[in-house]
C-alpha cells in the first residue's frame, strides 16, 4: 500500500524527478523533508478523497495526517 | 499635481449605489446571506440584489453579457454621473477584475459539455479581462484610453494607482478608475479547493475566524485634475494623496509572516503622500477573515504604525470579499468615511484576534470621534500583489 | 529617457537563447512554437507545477535577468491578453468532473500568476503589475515602465498561449475561421542606462483602427517627427500608407494579443543591422491601437 501511495503522491504533485525509492516511509514530506508546501498539502487532500475515498475537512488536521508515508498509510487503514 | 475624486459609483451586497451603500454601512448590518449559487450547496455569500435581466434593462443594453460587465457598467455610470463630454479633455477608463467574464464563459462550457444548442461562441467574446473595461469605455463619452489591470484581489486598487500615475505624467486629464467582479462557479469552487471559506458568516480580526465569504460588486471613482474639475464643474469629494505598491515575494497564495510586502506598500503610500503614520485616522484593511491575512495584516499595521495603530476595520464583513472589485469598493468607502467623519466597523467579532489591538466593532469605537481626514486602504492579492491607497480630504 | 538593455523571446522563428542573426532565417511557414529545453533555464523543482505560459515567461525572464546581472531589478510589468488559458481550462474540466477539484490550476489560472511567479522566483519585492486589456497589453506595460522612476531596471514581458479549445472555437467562428492563431513570449529589460536601443515613445489608444493614420501622425508629431523619419513600419495587419518601408510581423508569429512583442523583437534586430528608427504598430483588436517607437541610439 505504501508503494501505491508513493506513486499517487508523485503523480498528484508532478514530482517528475522523484523516484518511489527516494521517499523514505518515516521522512517528513513537508519542509526540509521532501520540500512540499501548503498547496501540495491541499493536493494530497484531493488525492485522499479521489484514491481512498477519505475526506479531510480540516486542513490543520491534514498537517498531522499527511506528515509522512507512515502516518498517511496508518490513517488510510484506520479510516477505510 | 493633485488628483481629485469628483464622482463615486458602487454596487455591492449592501446597496445598488453610493447612497444605499452608505446607509448599509451606517446601519452596521451585513449584506452577506446564505445563498444557493447555481445549484451549489448553500454558503454565505455577498450577492448584489439585481438580476442580470434587471441590470441589462437598466443599462439599456440589447445583448446578454457577463455579470461582471453589467455590475461594472452600472457602477461606472454612477461615478460618471452627468459629466459632460469635452473634446479638450483626455478621458480614460482603467478597470480591474480577476477572472473576466468567467460567469458567462463557464455557462458556455457547461452547455458545450451537455451538447446543448445554447452554446454559442459569441459568448466567449466577454471572457477576456479587457471586455468589461472596453464596454464601459464605449458607453461613456470621448474615451480615448482604456486599460485593464488584473492583479487578483488588488486589481481595483491598482487600476486607481495606474490612473493616478498616468494623470500625474500628463497623459490623461480624467479617468474612470476602479474594478468589478461577479460571482462565478469558477471562483467559488476555486476558493473552496483552497479550503479558505468560513462555513459561517465571516468575522475579520476575530480570534476564531476560519475563512472568508465571497462577494460580488463593482466600485469606480471619477478622478480629475484640477483643470479638468474646473472645466467639468464637478464637485470635489476627496483626493488620492498617496499610492504604494510592492510584491511580497513569499508564496503564491499566503502572506509572509512578518508582512514584508504589506509593510512596504503601506510605507510607500505614506511616503508618496508626504504623510506620517500619525496622520492616518482610519484604516480600511484588506481583512479577508482568513487566518493568514488578518494575522499578518495586523502585524504589518503594528510595524508601520509603531504599535500606535489607528482605528481599523474590515468592510468585507459587510460585502464579502469582492475580489477584483474590493480595492475600488473600499476606496469609495474611504471617501464616505471622510465625507461623513465615520469609521465603518468590522462586524461579527466576538473575541478579538489581539486584545491589545482591537478592530473597531461599532462606529462609536473610533478613537475619540477624531475627524477623518486621511484613510489608508489596503488590498492584497494572490501572487504577492500588495497595494495601499491613501485617500484624503481635499 | 528609457532604453531596452536586453530582450529574449520564445516564438516560431528563433529559439531561446536567441541568436543574433535570426532575422536572416525568417520563415513564413514556421508556425510551431520552438520551445527550449526548460530544464536548461529553470531549476527542476520549480518546474513541476508550471504551465507552458509560466515556463516560457520564467525562461525568458531568467535570460534577461542573467544579462542584467548585478543590476537591481526594480519591478516586473507583464502584459497578457488571455492569461493562463491552460490552467483555466484544467480547472474548468476538474470542477465539472469532481466534487473536490484540484487547487493548483485554480491558483495558476489568474492573469497575474505570471508576474507573481516571476516576483517569487526572482525574489523581487518591487513594483509588480499585470496589464490585460486584450489589444494593447504590451504597449500599456511598456508605457508603465516608461513612466517609472530612473532607479534599477524593469522586467517587461508580453506573453500569450494557445490551447486546443481556442483553436477549435476559432474554427467554428465564421468571422475568425481563417485566422492563424499563434502564441509566444517576449521579455525586455528596460531602464535609463543607455544602450543601442532607445525606447523613444509608447502610446496605447482606445481608438478604431480606421483612424490609424491620424493616430500615427499625432504620435510622431508629439515627438517632433513625421513618417519620413521612420525607416520601417512593422505592423500586424494594418500598415500606414506613405511609410518608407513596411512589414507584417504577424505573418511570422501568428495572431495573439501580445504579438507586437515579436514585432518589437524584429524592430530591435533591424535597428541593430543599420536602421535608425522603427515604428511598431499593433491593431490586433480593431478598437485599440498600440504604437512603439524605437530608435538606434
Amino acid at each position: 500500500m505504501k508503494d501505491e501511495l508513493k506513486t499517487h503522491i508523485i503523480n498528484y504533485l508532478s514530482l517528475d524527478d522523484v523516484n518511489k525509492d527516494d521517499i523514505k516511509n518515516d521522512q517528513s514530506l513537508f519542509g526540509d523533508g521532501l520540500g512540499l508546501d501548503s498547496i501540495d498539502a491541499l493536493e494530497l487532500i484531493v488525492m485522499m478523497e479521489r484514491e481512498y475515498n477519505i475526506k479531510i475537512a480540516d486542513p490543520s488536521k491534514g498537517k498531522e495526517i499527511l506528515f509522512s508515508i507512515d502516518t498517511i498509510s496508518t490513517y488510510i487503514t484506520e479510516n477505510s | 499635481m493633485e488628483i481629485f475624486v469628483t464622482g463615486t459609483g458602487v454596487v455591492s451586497a449592501i446597496g445598488l449605489n453610493t447612497n444605499e451603500n452608505l446607509t448599509g454601512l451606517l446601519a452596521e448590518k451585513t449584506g452577506i446571506r446564505v445563498t444557493n449559487y447555481r445549484g451549489e450547496p448553500s454558503r454565505f455569500l455577498g450577492t448584489v440584489s439585481s438580476t442580470n435581466q434587471e441590470l441589462k434593462q437598466e443599462l439599456e443594453l440589447d445583448f446578454d453579457t457577463s455579470r461582471t460587465a453589467l455590475l461594472g457598467l452600472k457602477a461606472a455610470k454612477e461615478a460618471w454621473g452627468d459629466t459632460t463630454s469635452d473634446a479638450n479633455l483626455r478621458t480614460g477608463v482603467i478597470s480591474g477584475n480577476s477572472v473576466g467574464g468567467m460567469d458567462f464563459t463557464e455557462q458556455f462550457i457547461m452547455d458545450l459539455i451537455a451538447q446543448s444548442s445554447d452554446a454559442s461562441i459569441e459568448a466567449l467574446f466577454s471572457h477576456p479581462c479587457g471586455f468589461s473595461s472596453q464596454l464601459i469605455a464605449k458607453e461613456l463619452d470621448d474615451v480615448s484610453f482604456c486599460n485593464t489591470i488584473s492583479t487578483a484581489c488588488s486589481s481595483g486598487a491598482n487600476s486607481i494607482l495606474q490612473a493616478v500615475q498616468l494623470m500625474k505624467a500628463g497623459k490623461l486629464d480624467r479617468v474612470i478608475a476602479g474594478g468589478t467582479d461577479a460571482l462565478s462557479m469558477f471562483t467559488i469552487k476555486g476558493f473552496s479547493s483552497l479550503m479558505i471559506f468560513d462555513a459561517e458568516q465571516c468575522r475579520p480580526f476575530d480570534a476564531n475566524r476560519s475563512g472568508l465569504n465571497l462577494g460580488e460588486g463593482a466600485g469606480y471613482l471619477l478622478l480629475e485634475t484640477a483643470e479638468s474639475a474646473s472645466r467639468s464643474g464637478n464637485k470635489i469629494l476627496a483626493k488620492i494623496s498617496g499610492c504604494g505598491i510592492a510584491n511580497d515575494s513569499y508564496h503564491q497564495t499566503s502572506l509572509s509572516p512578518d508582512g514584508k510586502g504589506a509593510v512596504m506598500s503601506m510605507n510607500a503610500a505614506l511616503e508618496n503622500a508626504g504623510l506620517n503614520p500619525g496622520d492616518i485616522d482610519y484604516v480600511n484593511t484588506h481583512g479577508t477573515s482568513t487566518e493568514n491575512n488578518d494575522e499578518v495584516e495586523l502585524t504589518a499595521l503594528r510595524t508601520v504604525f509603531n504599535d500606535n495603530v489607528p482605528s481599523f476595520a474590515s468592510t468585507k464583513s459587510f460585502t464579502g470579499h469582492t475580489l477584483g472589485a474590493s480595492g475600488a469598493i473600499e476606496a469609495v468607502y474611504a471617501i464616505l468615511a471622510i465625507q461623513n467623519d465615520q469609521a465603518f466597523p468590522s462586524l461579527n467579532i466576538t473575541d478579538h484576534l489581539d486584545d491589545s489591538y482591537k478592530a473597531i466593532t461599532t462606529k462609536e469605537d473610533h478613537k475619540g470621534g477624531r475627524p477623518i481626514k486621511h484613510v489608508l486602504s489596503n488590498s492584497f492579492g494572490f501572487g504577492g500583489n500588495q497595494t495601499t491607497l491613501i485617500i484624503s480630504e481635499a | 529617457m528609457k532604453y531596452i538593455n536586453s530582450y529574449s523571446g520564445i516564438n516560431c522563428q528563433n529559439p531561446l537563447p536567441n541568436q543574433n542573426d535570426w532575422l536572416n532565417t525568417l520563415d513564413v511557414n514556421s508556425n510551431e512554437l520552438v520551445l527550449p529545453n526548460f530544464k536548461e533555464h529553470i531549476e527542476g523543482i520549480q518546474l513541476r507545477r508550471l504551465s507552458k505560459i509560466l515556463k516560457m515567461s520564467l525562461a525568458c525572464a531568467q535570460f534577461c535577468n542573467n544579462e542584467m546581472a548585478k543590476s537591481e531589478m526594480a519591478g516586473i510589468i507583464i502584459g497578457t491578453g488571455q492569461g493562463c488559458l491552460d490552467d483555466t481550462r484544467k480547472f474548468m474540466v476538474d470542477m465539472t468532473s469532481y466534487e473536490s477539484p484540484s487547487p493548483t490550476p485554480f491558483i495558476h489560472s489568474t492573469h497575474n500568476t505570471i508576474a507573481g511567479q516571476l516576483g517569487l522566483h526572482m525574489k523581487c519585492h518591487g513594483y509588480n503589475i499585470t496589464h490585460a486589456n486584450e489589444g494593447a497589453c504590451l504597449e500599456n506595460a511598456l508605457l508603465d515602465a516608461y513612466l517609472q522612476p530612473d532607479q534599477g531596471w524593469y522586467l517587461v514581458g508580453a506573453v500569450d498561449e494557445k490551447i486546443d479549445w481556442l483553436q477549435l472555437l476559432i474554427e467554428q467562428s465564421s468571422k475568425l475561421k481563417d485566422l492563424v492563431i499563434g502564441e509566444g513570449a517576449t521579455f525586455f529589460a528596460v531602464s535609463n542606462t543607455p544602450s543601442s536601443i532607445q525606447l523613444e515613445d509608447v502610446g496605447a489608444y482606445f481608438i478604431s483602427k480606421n483612424r490609424l493614420a491620424e493616430t500615427v501622425d499625432d504620435f510622431l508629431r508629439q515627438n517632433k517627427l513625421d513618417l519620413k523619419d521612420v525607416d520601417l513600419v512593422l505592423h500586424n495587419g494594418n500598415g500606414v500608407s506613405g511609410a518608407q518601408d513596411q512589414m507584417n510581423y504577424q505573418d511570422f508569429c501568428g495572431a495573439y494579443f501580445t504579438n507586437s512583442g515579436f514585432g518589437i523583437e524584429v524592430g530591435i534586430q533591424k535597428l541593430k543591422s543599420g536602421l535608425s528608427r522603427v515604428l511598431v504598430v499593433n491593431t490586433i483588436r480593431e478598437n485599440q491601437i498600440g504604437l512603439t517607437l524605437l530608435k538606434h541610439a
